[in-house]
């Protein structure tokens, strides 16, 4: 067990120094084509950035290449968008009372039926 | 000629259909011999129904542009397959193909029930057709497509050019076979509680029916998944559309489903939640049917908007759900269902599955409608999309692949030791560690993510391997019957999956870049080299192609042709993607816009791994068909 222990400590430790040296790694190319995919094109059905060839797009596609190029990071970038456009141009709704169910619901709802099922069928 | 025979048999399908419903009701007053009224009601439906839809396909063939269906989705120039496939492209010809299929469950159901007692089998029938009516008359009062135009044009506005692919071919019917299938199951589900029982025999009847349509989901969903990567023009191959949840939902229900339905006929437990889990399975397909067919959401999917539509669905979703929920609250209790286990149990663990996966379907199902509740409200728009699922969904889901590597091999052994089971937890626990360490000397790039991703795939993939072996070897080989081996394959191709699809989201390169032609560029260990451009005449579109060679090291390895068409129904260029698939990388390049002469802009895409998702879904698939026919072999029980 001794061992068994060492190990599982050695390998947290790995993934820990390894997520932290590489997670932070700037790479615009990784940043401009993740964002690109998290923005809704506004003219579209349905379709995000990346996706669309409408001219809102492509200028959309540009001007968060811009911001990328000038070092500006997500947050600044969809804070941005979503002053100019209103929150509906972002694919990830921001979490404040108006979304609060949305965010937390899931939660509750786990909590809410595994409470109930376990309560119900456990043998006393 | 041929769409009036057509019109008709939709008519005398509709008149067959309120038989069927009608004859245990009604009949059974005047008549004692109404049961083969209902028997064979139920299997004529299908026939009719066939031929109806293949009158279509004929009319479609003959470019028959009197009706209206025909000349707004089809087209003289357009080619032969894609004039069958266009059948189903639009509103109206997909809910006939819903029709069709509905009518083809019925009739299997009808021709496989035999087993069942006369009166069970005669409600359960009469629910499918009551089903069956409903469709129908929702197709001849809201979506004929038969009907005709004032004036005849003399061409047809031709068929949606994202549609005329591959994909349509395959994809619509499998999915179809899914959603449909699951109607199965509902009418079987709501007759157990008119009978106000739910005997394990016949669990053992309902199960061969949830994994088929299972695996026809499943298909449906990874061919709809493969089409949008190659047909859009982005190399995303999921993207949390309302309409693509809108078929994932009733996934994630079928697969709690077919792990309740085992506790429910090995033990007798959860008869009242498998219950409740067939009704919610095939609700949610119907509601997948309202949100894409009313318009509801502005998505690619909908393209027919009419609010008429949109109301006849909700009224009958309401009737349906309403229905049968009502049913169940009134007569749930009254089914004997003794719940009752230890902790450390498999049915313990069936139902932490249950859980997760029905928490999983809800977040979905808020993440779908909570922005239009909120636009209903009067309140500002949202989005929900990646950002959203990737934070709420794959928490849920990452214990639940956790156990799926490890309780069905736990439980499949005999020894009932704890100690030694937690012993060999932690031993293979260690293993598969050491494995996932290991791996990382094969990536160029890793975070938590992929390791988390790679421990999973080995996680599981190990664990069944290794039961394999130590069955095979250590115990008698004829134990391992066809449906644990399909139970493997399925859990094998999930593996598959998440290990394509963690690499693919965390390893990808995705370049943007101008090019004029003749210049190269580098991607990964890759240059493509920018030939040249061609126009050329399609038949039914303007082509503009793209030639890139590929070279590895030096070496060329392949010619790439992305394109841009224009058809000439629309004037809008949609994209043709160039690609180079392969098991561990897929290549993929778009053309975007012309800068200046000679000068493009060009998408380079490079895919580790991508094809995993769709090989692990195969895999899903295959594991539940073996299941299936292993169940199909041994039916036979008393009546």
């Amino acid at each position: 067990m001794k061992i068994f222990k060492y190990f599982m400590n050695l390998a947290i430790l790995l993934c820990l120094v390894q997520s932290m040296t590489f997670a932070d790694i700037k790479n615009n190319d990784i940043l401009y084509n993740q964002l690109i995919t998290e923005i809704r094109c506004m003219v579209c059905q349905n379709q995000n950035i990346a996706e669309s060839e409408a001219p809102l797009a492509i200028d959309l596609r540009n001007k968060v290449r811009e911001m990328i190029d000038e070092g500006k990071d997500k947050d600044y970038i969809k804070k941005y968008l979503s002053e100019r456009y209103s929150d509906f141009i972002l694919y990830d709704p921001p979490f404040s009372p108006r979304n609060l169910i949305l965010w937390i619901g899931p939660f509750l709802f786990l909590i809410i039926i595994s409470f109930y099922f376990f309560r119900k069928s456990l043998k006393r | 000629m041929i769409s009036y025979i057509g019109s008709f048999l939709i008519l005398i399908a509709l008149l067959n259909a309120s038989l069927l419903v009608l004859a245990r009701p009604i009949f059974s007053k005047i008549s004692k011999d109404y049961d083969s009224l209902i028997l064979s009601t139920s299997k004529l439906q299908f026939p009719l129904v066939l031929i109806a839809f293949i009158c279509l396909i004929a009319s479609f063939v003959n470019d028959d542009f009197s009706l209206r269906y025909i000349s707004s989705n089809s087209n003289s120039a357009l080619p032969f397959f894609y004039k069958i496939s266009a059948t189903w492209a639009g509103h109206e010809g997909s809910m006939l193909l819903w029709c069709l299929i509905l009518s083809f469950w019925t009739f299997m159901a009808s021709i496989y029930s035999k087993s069942l007692n006369i009166e069970f089998r005669t409600k359960f029938l009469s629910i499918m057709g009551f089903l069956n009516l409903g469709f129908l008359l929702f197709l001849v009062f809201t979506s004929n497509p038969f009907e005709k135009n004032i004036s005849i044009p003399i061409d047809g506005k031709d068929l949606n050019p994202l549609l005329q692919d591959f994909g349509l071919i395959v994809h619509p019917p499998m999915l179809y076979m899914g959603y449909v299938g699951l109607s199965v199951v509902f009418s079987f589900a709501v007759t157990c509680l008119l009978q106000n029982d739910f005997k394990r025999e016949w669990a053992r009847w309902v199960r061969p029916w949830a994994l088929i349509s299972w695996s026809f989901l499943t298909l449906g969903i990874a061919l709809g998944s493969w089409w949008a990567y190659y047909e859009l023009g982005w190399g995303g191959w999921w993207f949390w559309d309302p309409v693509e949840n809108a078929s994932f939902m009733p996934w994630l229900v079928t697969t709690a489903l077919i792990h309740s339905l085992i506790t429910c006929e090995q033990k007798a437990m959860f008869k009242n939640w498998t219950i409740l889990l067939s009704i919610i399975a095939f609700s949610l397909s119907l509601l997948g049917t309202f949100l894409v067919r009313s318009g509801i959401l502005i998505s690619v999917h909908s393209f027919a908007n009419d609010p008429a539509r949109g109301a006849f669905i909700l009224l009958f979703l309401t009737i349906i759900v309403g229905g049968s929920l009502l049913i169940y609250f009134k007569n749930a209790p009254k089914i004997q269902d003794n719940i009752s286990f230890d902790f450390f149990s498999r049915e313990s663990f069936f139902l932490i599955n249950n859980i997760l996966l029905v928490t999983a379907t809800f977040t979905i199902l808020l993440g779908t409608i909570y922005p239009l509740l909120l636009d209903l409200l009067g309140l500002e728009k949202i989005s929900v999309g990646v950002p959203y699922y990737n934070a709420v969904f794959l928490p849920i889901m990452t214990p639940l692949v956790l156990l799926a590597g490890y309780i069905p091999i736990m439980f499949s052994s005999k020894s009932k030791n704890k100690k030694y089971m937690i012993s060999h937890l932690l031993l293979s626990f260690l293993i598969v560690i050491l494995f996932t360490l290991f791996s990382i000397y094969f990536l160029d790039n890793y975070n938590i993510s992929i390791l988390l991703g790679i421990f999973i795939f080995i996680w599981i993939s190990f664990n069944i391997i290794y039961d394999l072996i130590m069955k095979i070897y250590f115990s008698n080989i004829k134990k391992i019957s066809f449906s644990n081996i399909g139970m493997m394959f399925a859990h094998l191709g999930l593996a598959v999956f998440i290990l394509g699809a963690t690499i693919v989201e965390n390893n990808k390169v995705e370049k943007e870049v101008v090019i004029k032609i003749g210049d190269t560029i580098q991607v990964k260990d890759y240059t493509f080299e920018f030939k040249n451009i061609s126009e050329y005449e399609g038949p039914n579109y303007q082509g503009i192609m793209a030639k890139f060679l590929v070279y590895e090291n030096n070496n060329l390895l392949t010619e790439l042709y992305p394109e841009k068409r224009i058809y000439a129904s629309n004037n809008m260029p949609m994209t043709e993607a160039g690609i180079d698939p392969g098991l561990s990388r897929d290549l993929y390049i778009t053309l975007g816009t012309l800068i200046n002469d000679d000068v493009w802009s060009v998408r380079i895409y490079h895919k580790p791994l991508i094809r995993l998702i769709w090989l692990g879904a195969l895999m899903m698939v295959f594991g539940g068909i073996l299941s299936v026919l292993y169940k199909r072999k041994n039916l036979a029980f008393s009546r």
